[in-house]
C-alpha cells in the first residue's frame, strides 16, 4: 500500500460506491484495490455497499432446471484440488485450500533411501493421530483424519516415495538445521506432510511451495497450525519450502522458514 | 456430516465443508443462492445462456477457491453476486456487447419511455427493497440503476444523464448509503436473510 495524502484519500472514498458496482475505470479499480487492503475503514464501507447491490439485485425466481446438474457433472470431472488439508485438533474455520498447481510435464522420479526417518514419522503419526481423536467428535471428520492418516503412513512407508525433511535455514529466528516437518511424495503426485514441528500462528498462515528449475510454485497455504496435511506437487518439483505469510499469495516476499530438497 | 445438519449450517459453515470437497454443502450454497446470482446475470445480459453460463463459472469458483470468501467482509450472498456482477460487466464492456448495448440505450431515450418505476417494478425484488429504491431521490435511483443494472461505468452513466461526473459518483455513493439506512429501518436482516441464518452478523 502507499501512503496517500488526505485529499487523494477522501478522492479515493467519493469512488467507493460506484467501485462496488463495477462502475469505475480500470485505473481508478486498481488504485483502489491497491489501498483497501491497508483501509479497514475503506474496506468496510465497499463490504457494506456491496450488501445493499445485493439485496437490489436478488430475486425470488429460482436458477433454470438441470443448471445444477450441469454444475454437479462439471465436479466430477475435475481433478481434486491441489491441496486437501486437515489441520488436526483444530476447529474446521482454520480449514483452508489451495490454488491450482500449474500442470508440468512430469520427470522420471527419484528415490530416497531415507527408510529410518519414515519409520519415525510413522510413528509420530500415530501418535498425532491418537491425539487427534481423542479431540475430535464430528465422526465423518474423524473419518477424514483417519483416511489422511493412513494415507500418510502407507505413503512414508513406500518404497516409491521420495521422503525429505524440512529444515530450518541459517537466516530464520529458529537455530538452523532444526527439523521442523517431514513430507513424502509419491510418484503419482500425492504428498503427505508431518508439520507438527512449525509453531503454532497466531495470526497469518504457512504456506507451502515447491522447487521446480527455476520456478517456485505455490503448492498451498498449511493454516496456522498445521499437524498433517496431504497435498499434490508432479515429479518436477524437487524441492519444498514453507513462508510465513499475511495470507494466501502468489509469489512470497519472504524468506523460507524451511526448506528440505527432494532431488 | 449428513445432508439434514447442511441445511442448518450458516454460510460460513457451509463454505468450510466446501473446501473440504463436500459437494451437498456447494449444493446447498446453490440451494440458497443460485436464483439471485442467475437474476442477477440475466438482468445485466439480457441473455438466459450466458446467465447460465455466469451462474455455473460462480459456483465453480467458489468450489475451488473457497478461500476468496471472507466471511468478515460480508455476506455469502453479497460476495456471490458481486462475483457474478464483476463477470457480467466485464462480458457487457466486450466491444460487440457495448455496441449493440449503446444502441438499446439510444432507442430507449428516444423512445423516452425508459421508465425507471417499470424497471424497478421488473427486479422482483422484496417489496421493501422496491420501496427503498422508489423512495431515492431521482438523481440517485437513476445513476445507481444505470451502475448496476446497466453495467455502465459512472463516466457513461454521467454521459447518457447529461450530468457532471463528480455529480454521479456522488450519486451513486449516496444512494448506497441511503437505501443502507431505509433497509436498516425497515428491520430487514439483509441480503441473506432467506439464506439459513448465513449473513453472519452482517446484517443490513
Amino acid at each position: 500500500m502507499v501512503m496517500i495524502s488526505d485529499s487523494e484519500h477522501e478522492a479515493l472514498r467519493s469512488l467507493l460506491g460506484a467501485y462496488a458496482l463495477d462502475a469505475v475505470d480500470d485505473s481508478e479499480r486498481a488504485q483502489i484495490e491497491d489501498h483497501l487492503p491497508g483501509c479497514p475503514r475503506c474496506r468496510a464501507e465497499v463490504g457494506d455497499h456491496r450488501e445493499v447491490a445485493a439485496a437490489l439485485g436478488r430475486s425470488g425466481a429460482p436458477a433454470p432446471e438441470g443448471l445444477w446438474d450441469r454444475i454437479a457433472s462439471e465436479l466430477d470431472g475435475r481433478t481434486a484440488p491441489p491441496l486437501r488439508l486437515v489441520l488436526a485438533g483444530h476447529g474446521t474455520d482454520a480449514i483452508t485450500t489451495a490454488p491450482p498447481v500449474v500442470d508440468r510435464p512430469s520427470r522420471r522420479w527419484r528415490r530416497t533411501a531415507v527408510r529410518i526417518t519414515s519409520v519415525a514419522a510413522s510413528l509420530l503419526l500415530v501418535l498425532l493421530l491418537a491425539a487427534t481423536v481423542t479431540q475430535r467428535a464430528d465422526i465423518a471428520e474423524l473419518r477424514d483424519e483417519q483416511a489422511l492418516g493412513e494415507a500418510a503412513t502407507t505413503a512414508f512407508a513406500s518404497p516409491e516415495a521420495r521422503i525429505t525433511e524440512l529444515r530450518t535455514l541459517p537466516d530464520g529466528n529458529a537455530e538452523p538445521g532444526q527439523v521442523l516437518a517431514r513430507v513424502a511424495l509419491l510418484p503419482d503426485g500425492d504428498g503427505y506432510m508431518l508439520a507438527d514441528g512449525l509453531p503454532d500462528l497466531d495470526e497469518g498462515l504457512y504456506q507451502l511451495w515447491g522447487v521446480a528449475g527455476d520456478q517456485v510454485i505455490s503448492l498451498g497455504a498449511l493454516g496456522r497450525d498445521p499437524k498433517v496435511v496431504s497435498f499434490r506437487a508432479d515429479g518436477s518439483v524437487t524441492g519444498l519450502m514453507v513462508t510465513q505469510e499475511a495470507e494466501l499469495v502468489e509469489r512470497s516476499e519472504n524468506n523460507a522458514l524451511v526448506s528440505g530438497s527432494l532431488a | 456430516m449428513g445432508p439434514d445438519s447442511l441445511q442448518d449450517l450458516t454460510d460460513a459453515g457451509l463454505v468450510v465443508a466446501i473446501s473440504r470437497y463436500r459437494e451437498e454443502a456447494l449444493a446447498e450454497a446453490y440451494r440458497r443462492h443460485a436464483g439471485a446470482v442467475y437474476g442477477l446475470a440475466r438482468r445485466l445480459l439480457s441473455d438466459e445462456t450466458l446467465a447460465e453460463e455466469i451462474v455455473q463459472e460462480v459456483f465453480l469458483r467458489l468450489w475451488d477457491t473457497p478461500e476468496k470468501f471472507d466471511p468478515g467482509r460480508g455476506s455469502l450472498r453479497s460476495f456471490l453476486l458481486a462475483q457474478c456482477h464483476g463477470r457480467a460487466v466485464d462480458l457487457l464492456r466486450a466491444e460487440t456487447a457495448r455496441r449493440r448495448r449503446e444502441e438499446k440505450d439510444q432507442r430507449r431515450t428516444a423512445e423516452a419511455g425508459y421508465d425507471l418505476e417499470l424497471e424497478v417494478w421488473d427486479l422482483a425484488v422484496a417489496e421493501h427493497v422496491k420501496d427503498a429504491l422508489v423512495g431515492l431521490p431521482e438523481g440517485e435511483r437513476r445513476a445507481i440503476e444505470l451502475a448496476y443494472f446497466g453495467g455502465h461505468t459512472y463516466r457513461e452513466v454521467a454521459a447518457m444523464l447529461d450530468q457532471p461526473e463528480g455529480t454521479v459518483k456522488s450519486r451513486i455513493r449516496a444512494g448506497l448509503k441511503r437505501l443502507r439506512t431505509e433497509l436498516v429501518g425497515s428491520g430487514v436482516g439483509g441480503p441473506a436473510v432467506d439464506g439459513g441464518g448465513g449473513s453472519d452478523g452482517h446484517d443490513l
